[in-house]
C-alpha cells in the first residue's frame, strides 16, 4: 500500500470501517511510513481532545417529570399481538420459569419421565379390538370438525409420539432457557444486573431471545456484558468515572488500531496512557468502595485487568502478545461495551 | 437511576422469582411493557437513553434549555410512536433518529442567521488570531467552548454526521439509519466537518494544521 492509497482511508480506518483485509494492509503501511503514521496520530489527538468536551449537561428529575405530564394518558395504542409474538412471551416466561426453579423443572422431568413409561405399558398392554361403529360414536364425523378438536383416543393420547413430545418441547426449552439460565448463574455469581449481548451505539441492548446451547460461551461474555450494563447504570453523578471510562475507551480503541510491528515502540504512547489510566483507575475504584457505589466499582473492576495488561507490556512486545490482548478485547466486545457511557 | 439500582441489588438476594424482573429490562422487553402502558418500563427507557439524546440534541442546537424541551419532545413522540416501532434490537437507533428530526424541526424555525454562531464571537474571533495554546494547557471549559462554537458554525447535515459519529460513536451505518443519508454522503459530510473543526480548532491542538 502506499501513501495515496493509506491517506483517503486513514479515517475509515480510525473509526474502524475498513474491512480487515483493509485494516491489515493499513496497519503495515502506517507500520512503515512515517508521515502516514503522523497523520493517524493526529486522530487520534482529535479525538481524545473532542472527548474532553464538557457540556456540562445533566438529566434532571425535572425532565422525566415533564416528559411524564405530558404521557400521562396517552397509552400508546396496542398492536395486535401475532400468533409467534404470544407464543414468544409464552415461551419467555416459560423458560424463565424452568430456568429460575431447577426444583419444579426436576419434578416436570420426572413427572414426564413416569408418563413416557406407563406410556409405553399401556401399548404394550393387549387391547379390545374396536370396531368402526364404536369409533364413530367417540369421534364426530370429521368434516365438520377440526383435527385439533377431536378428543384423542386412549391410544393417542398414550401412544410414544404424543407422549414424547414434549418431551421434546422440554429439552428445547432448556436449550432456548440458556440465555435467561446465564444471567441467574452469573447472577450467582455475585453480578446483580442482567446481561447485555449487544451494544448499539451509545447504550446497551440485552438480547435474551438469543439462543446460545453452549453454555461456556455465555459465561465467557459475561464479564463484559456485566460491565456494558453497569456502565448504563452509572449515576448521573458519577461523572469522574464517565470521563475516566471515555478515555479508557479512546486508549482501548488506539490499543486495537496500533501498528502490530516489533517492538517499535508504537505502543508507547498506549502503554503510557494505560499506566496513567491505571492509576486513575485505582483511586476511583478506593472512592467508589468508600463510597459504597457498587456500580462505579462493578464498572471499574471490570477495565482494570485490560489496562494491567497493556500497562505491562514490555518495552519491545512480540506481535503475539499484542494480539493475545486484541484477541480478548474483541472476543469480550470491551470497547463496544465502554461505547455505553460514550455519551 | 437510584430506585433501579437498588432493584437490581435486590436480585442479590436470590428470591425465588426476582430474576424474571431482571430478565423484563432487555430493550425489546421494555419495549413491549411500554407498548402495553408500563410507565414504569418507558421510564427505564428514558433513564437509559436521555443522556446521550439530550447531548445529542444539544450538539444540534447549542442551547441547553432548548435541548431539554426537545429532548422531553423525543421522549413523548416515542411514547407515542412505540405502537407503530418495529424493530425493537434498534431502540436507540431509533430514539436518535426522532431526536434528529425534532432539533431539525427546531433549526427549521430558527431565523437563519441564528442557525450558526456569529463570526464576532469572542471565541471564535480569538481562533480566528490563530491563537495557539496547548491542548494540554487549555482549561476543560474553554476547549469545551471552542468546540461548541466549532461544531456549531458546521452546517447542519455535517453537524449532525459528525455528532453522532465523533461524540455518540455511531458505526457509519447506524448514521446512515438515523439520518436517512446514502453510505457517501455521510462518509464525505464527516470528511469534511472533520477537516471543518481541524482548521477551526487545530490552533489549541498546538501542532502544525
Amino acid at each position: 500500500m502506499k501513501c495515496m492509497d493509506c491517506l483517503p482511508l486513514l479515517e475509515e480506518f480510525f473509526d474502524g470501517e475498513t474491512d480487515e483485509k483493509t485494516g491489515e494492509r493499513m496497519r503495515a503501511h502506517l507500520a512503515s511510513c512515517a508521515d502516514c503514521a503522523e497523520a493517524f496520530d493526529a486522530l487520534r489527538a482529535e479525538q481524545e481532545m473532542f472527548l474532553r468536551y464538557d457540556r456540562g449537561l445533566e438529566v434532571t428529575p425535572a425532565l422525566w417529570q415533564g416528559v411524564r405530564a405530558r404521557i400521562a394518558g396517552e397509552m400508546p395504542e396496542p398492536r395486535p399481538q401475532t400468533f409467534l409474538s404470544k407464543l414468544r412471551e409464552r415461551l419467555a416466561a416459560a423458560v424463565a420459569v424452568f430456568s429460575l426453579r431447577p426444583t419444579l423443572a426436576m419434578s416436570l422431568a420426572s413427572l414426564l419421565v413416569v408418563g413416557i413409561a406407563a406410556g409405553l405399558l399401556w401399548q404394550a398392554i393387549p387391547k379390545r379390538s374396536v370396531s368402526t361403529s364404536e369409533t364413530a360414536a367417540v369421534i364426530p364425523p370429521a368434516p365438520t370438525v377440526a383435527p385439533s378438536l377431536i378428543p384423542p383416543t386412549p391410544v393417542e393420547m398414550s401412544s410414544p409420539v404424543a407422549a414424547t413430545t414434549p418431551g421434546n418441547g422440554m429439552v428445547n426449552q432448556a436449550g432456548v432457557a440458556n440465555a435467561p439460565g446465564a444471567t441467574n448463574n452469573k447472577r450467582m455469581r455475585g453480578v446483580t444486573i442482567p446481561s447485555a449481548q449487544h451494544v448499539e451505539g451509545g447504550v446497551v441492548e440485552l438480547d435474551v431471545h438469543a439462543v446460545k446451547d453452549d453454555l461456556n460461551f455465555v459465561v465467557d461474555r459475561s464479564a463484559p456484558d456485566d460491565m456494558a450494563e453497569a456502565v448504563a447504570l452509572l449515576d448521573a453523578d458519577d461523572e469522574a468515572v464517565a470521563r475516566h471510562v471515555e478515555r479508557a475507551q479512546v486508549l482501548l480503541r488506539s490499543f486495537k488500531n496500533a501498528r502490530p510491528t516489533e517492538g517499535l515502540g508504537d505502543i508507547a504512547y498506549e502503554r503510557e496512557l494505560s499506566r496513567k489510566l491505571l492509576d486513575e483507575n485505582i483511586s476511583l475504584q478506593l472512592e467508589a468502595d468508600a463510597e459504597g457505589n457498587k456500580k462505579a466499582k462493578q464498572v471499574l473492576s471490570s477495565l482494570e485487568p485490560y489496562l494491567l495488561d497493556i500497562s505491562n507490556l514490555r518495552e519491545r512486545p512480540s506481535r503475539g502478545e499484542v494480539r493475545s490482548i486484541r484477541e480478548r478485547m474483541e472476543k469480550q466486545e470491551i470497547i463496544a461495551a465502554l461505547h455505553v457511557y460514550d455519551d | 437511576m437510584e430506585r433501579l439500582a437498588a432493584n437490581m441489588v435486590n436480585l442479590e438476594a436470590a428470591q425465588p422469582g426476582a430474576y424474571t424482573g431482571a430478565l423484563m429490562n432487555s430493550p425489546e422487553e421494555l419495549v413491549a411493557r411500554a407498548r402495553h402502558g408500563d410507565e414504569e418500563a418507558f421510564r427505564l427507557i428514558f433513564e437509559r437513553y436521555s443522556r446521550p439524546v439530550l447531548r445529542f440534541i444539544y450538539d444540534m442546537v447549542g442551547q441547553r434549555e432548548q435541548a431539554e424541551d426537545l429532548t422531553q419532545e423525543t421522549f413523548v413522540r416515542a411514547y407515542k410512536g412505540l405502537a407503530g416501532f418495529r424493530d425493537e434490537a434498534k431502540l436507540s437507533t431509533w430514539l436518535f433518529a426522532i431526536a434528529k428530526n425534532v432539533a431539525r424541526e427546531s433549526l427549521r424555525t430558527r431565523p437563519r442567521e441564528q442557525r450558526k454562531v456569529e463570526i464576532d464571537d469572542p471565541v471564535v474571533a480569538e481562533l480566528k488570531d490563530n491563537h495557539r495554546s496547548p491542548a494540554g494547557a487549555l482549561l476543560d471549559k474553554e476547549l469545551s467552548d471552542v468546540v461548541q462554537k466549532a461544531l456549531g458554525r458546521l452546517d447542519e447535515d455535517k453537524r449532525v454526521v459528525f455528532t453522532l459519529k465523533i461524540f455518540q460513536q455511531r458505526s457509519y451505518e447506524e448514521i446512515v439509519e438515523i439520518t436517512g443519508f446514502s453510505l457517501g454522503k455521510v462518509k464525505t459530510d464527516l470528511h469534511r466537518a472533520r477537516a471543518e473543526m481541524r482548521r477551526r480548532i487545530g490552533p489549541y491542538l498546538g501542532g502544525e494544521q
